[in-house]
């Protein structure tokens, strides 16, 4: 049973071997891999628990109640740049576009090579790869659903010989609503919210949603447990209070808030909270005479991955008139003029795999509850949103299009491929591009030592015992590609790892339990 | 918080001052006329928008306030009324200016209104349908 703030009568306390903060690919994999092999666990989500009866994927909606801030949430820099994040049981897997891919070999080497991380191969991964794909039902989709978007691209590769391939998504039994960031309603999704979580509860795991970890208890060098709060979803405030008393703490609250909380709490390894990247993305938008609805079909259904050298990936993106809109140039009876045409838009983005490192800070505000990131994008990332821009421009020109919308200030509005070029050889500052990011990682970096990132390669703290992190935080580098497979394949190798310590070292936590 | 009809509610997010600025800012973004009769000031937005700044970062919660601010006096600054005092035409061109501004921040702060505003209006299915956009349409 998943319980929400409707179940809790105040006061309560728990007692397990493994309490895991956080329900996303991160905390959801290890809860249910834990409690598969018979070990006791309580997961704690902040968010609330939806199902497919509770919402209607309208974005409005879905924004306010599944993403952390309403969407709000970014890293301060040249220009401020939004990083979206969900909160709610499943995390950001419930809203994303359920788009999957492997991590990438040149990125597995980069981690032997250049960090020491000799266990990372494709070898000892491939096995956690193929269980996660198999959970989340990792699949290609056909071009009919991946609708006319992907379909208008892939005619303006043809004409240049670029590849166009669908993407393969976490999926079962999709009809291609097009409603995926806002909450399956079909359950066709396989996020991690109908899948992990639903299996960890068969294994026997307590799963608290609506329900806020404030501190971590430690006692002699180790964790050994954990205070939360139960929360009203609407308000934010605390109703009661939970004391959880565990032979180890898995934080898995993603790249943005896990550095942050381990501060609070203490911990104080250089590297945490360092390393940030969030594979920087800007967009294009082409006015086509014929009709796209693109909202018919996948929101995001192919890529196109022939820039991998240049450290470009491009990936088809359509969303609902409201946030697409709010995108495009135009205030008042522009505006109007712009959403009647709405059915004949068809968008792509351009990500970055970028060199910029950011850092997450301690947080401000009571409790530290608010963001701050800093994320300075670098020129070299720019010019690669750029690059890519110009060429997806390129591409739309070849595919038909009368006009191409880009992200760029100092050159919004393309009306000919020859703008296209135009573009390629201007110099832009990256305070000129309009960059959103859905990708944050490296925060809490697995290292081989606690001179190189906060926690080893089985996601132990360096600082203190029994404390773990499974999450975006734990992948070292920039991947390129969407993170979610990466993610999950890692916290199940750390859950093989803390089941391992666990089993060494049954009575690991020596300290007495002292709740505040 | 709860409402008479048991319906859970936020608490008012913005002054009166701050929302009138808000009212203002939604009417000239998506104004009555054009391409299509209807526009912001048709429908009832400001209690949608304060459910949303309820849930906002902290952080851009507390800026809130001060971005309205900077539309009311700098529509002051260049055209010598407050832009609550502004046509909906005037307003739409003050922030067009301000969308189109050399300076990152200042066009942040339009695409964080036009967000809300956007939003707001496209919730109502009737309203998303005037772009063609027809929600739920593959499940009947």
């Amino acid at each position: 049973m998943i319980r929400t703030y409707r179940d809790y009568r105040g006061d309560f306390t728990e007692t397990c071997e493994v309490c895991v903060i956080g329900s996303g690919p991160g905390g959801g994999v290890v809860a249910k891999e834990l409690a598969e092999k018979g070990r006791d666990v309580v997961l704690l989500e902040e968010g609330g628990y939806f199902t497919a009866e509770d919402w209607d994927g309208r974005p409005a909606r879905g924004i306010r109640e599944m993403y952390r801030g309403c969407g709000t949430t970014g890293t301060l820099g040249n220009p401020f740049i939004s990083v979206t994040l969900g909160k709610c049981v499943g995390g950001t897997s419930t809203v994303n576009s359920a788009t999957c891919f492997r991590t990438p070999s040149p990125v597995l080497k980069k981690w032997r090579d250049e960090l020491g991380l000799v266990a990372m191969t494709e070898d000892t991964l491939a096995p956690y790869f193929d269980r996660v794909e198999k959970i989340i039902n990792v699949t290609e989709l056909p071009w009919d659903l991946l609708g006319n978007n992907a379909k208008i691209v892939k005619r303006g590769c043809d004409a240049f010989g670029y590849s166009c391939r669908p993407l393969k998504h976490n999926v079962r039994s999709c009809r291609g609503c097009g409603t995926c960031q806002f909450g399956c309603q079909e359950n066709a999704k396989q996020s991690v919210n109908v899948t992990y979580v639903p299996l960890a509860d068969g294994f026997g795991a307590r799963i608290y949603a609506n329900c806020r970890a404030e501190r971590i208890v430690a006692s002699g060098g180790a964790a050994v447990g954990v205070e939360a709060v139960t929360v009203d979803p609407v308000s934010g405030r605390r109703t009661g209070s939970v004391s959880i008393r565990s032979q180890a703490v898995v934080v898995s609250c993603g790249a943005m808030i896990t550095p942050s909380f381990l501060m609070r709490n203490g911990l104080r390894n250089r590297h945490l909270g360092r390393h940030l990247q969030i594979h920087p993305a800007g967009r294009v938008v082409a006015l086509m005479d014929e009709v796209v609805e693109g909202w018919k079909g996948v929101s995001q259904g192919a890529y196109i991955d022939d820039f991998e050298d240049e450290g470009i990936m491009m990936e088809g993106v359509m969303v609902h008139p409201s946030l697409l809109l709010a995108a495009l140039p135009g205030v008042g009876r522009e505006h109007k003029e712009m959403a009647v045409r709405y059915n004949n838009l068809a968008v792509f983005g351009v990500m970055a795999h970028d060199e910029t490192e950011g850092r997450v800070l301690k947080g401000f505000g009571k409790k530290g509850r608010g963001i701050t990131a800093l994320y300075q994008i670098r020129k070299s990332d720019a010019e690669k949103l750029k690059r890519g821009i110009a060429y997806l421009s390129r591409i739309f020109f070849a595919a038909g299009a009368r006009r191409v919308y880009t992200s760029i200030s100092k050159m919004p509005v393309l009306d000919s491929a020859a703008d296209a070029e135009r573009l390629l050889s201007l110099r832009v500052k990256p305070s000129q591009i309009e960059t959103m990011a859905f990708h944050p990682l490296g925060t809490c970096r697995m290292a081989t030592g606690p001179e190189r990132g906060p926690v080893d390669p089985c996601g132990e703290s360096f600082e203190l015992k029994n404390l773990y992190v499974a999450d975006a935080g734990v992948i070292p580098t920039s991947l390129g590609v969407n993170p979610q497979v990466t993610i999950m394949a890692l916290s199940n190798y750390i859950a093989d790892g803390i089941n391992r310590r666990l089993a060494a070292s049954p009575s690991a936590h020596s300290g007495r339990y002292k709740p505040s | 918080m709860e409402s008479k009809n048991g319906q859970r509610r936020e608490k008012r997010m913005l002054k009166n001052r701050d929302a009138a600025v808000l009212q203002a800012v939604m009417n000239a973004i998506i104004p009555r006329g054009g391409a299509f009769e209807q526009g912001a000031a048709d429908c009832d937005l400001l209690p949608r928008a304060n459910e949303m700044l309820a849930r906002y970062d902290p952080g851009i919660r507390a800026l809130f306030p001060l971005m309205l601010k900077y539309i009311q006096y700098g529509a002051l600054l260049r055209t010598g009324r407050l832009f609550t005092s502004l046509d909906e035409a005037r307003g739409a061109d003050l922030l067009s200016a301000m969308e189109r501004s050399p300076f990152f921040y200042r066009r942040t702060i339009i695409l964080l209104m036009k967000l809300l505003t956007m939003l707001s209006f496209y919730e109502d299915d009737e309203m998303s349908r005037l772009t063609g956009y027809e929600h739920g349409c593959h499940l009947q």
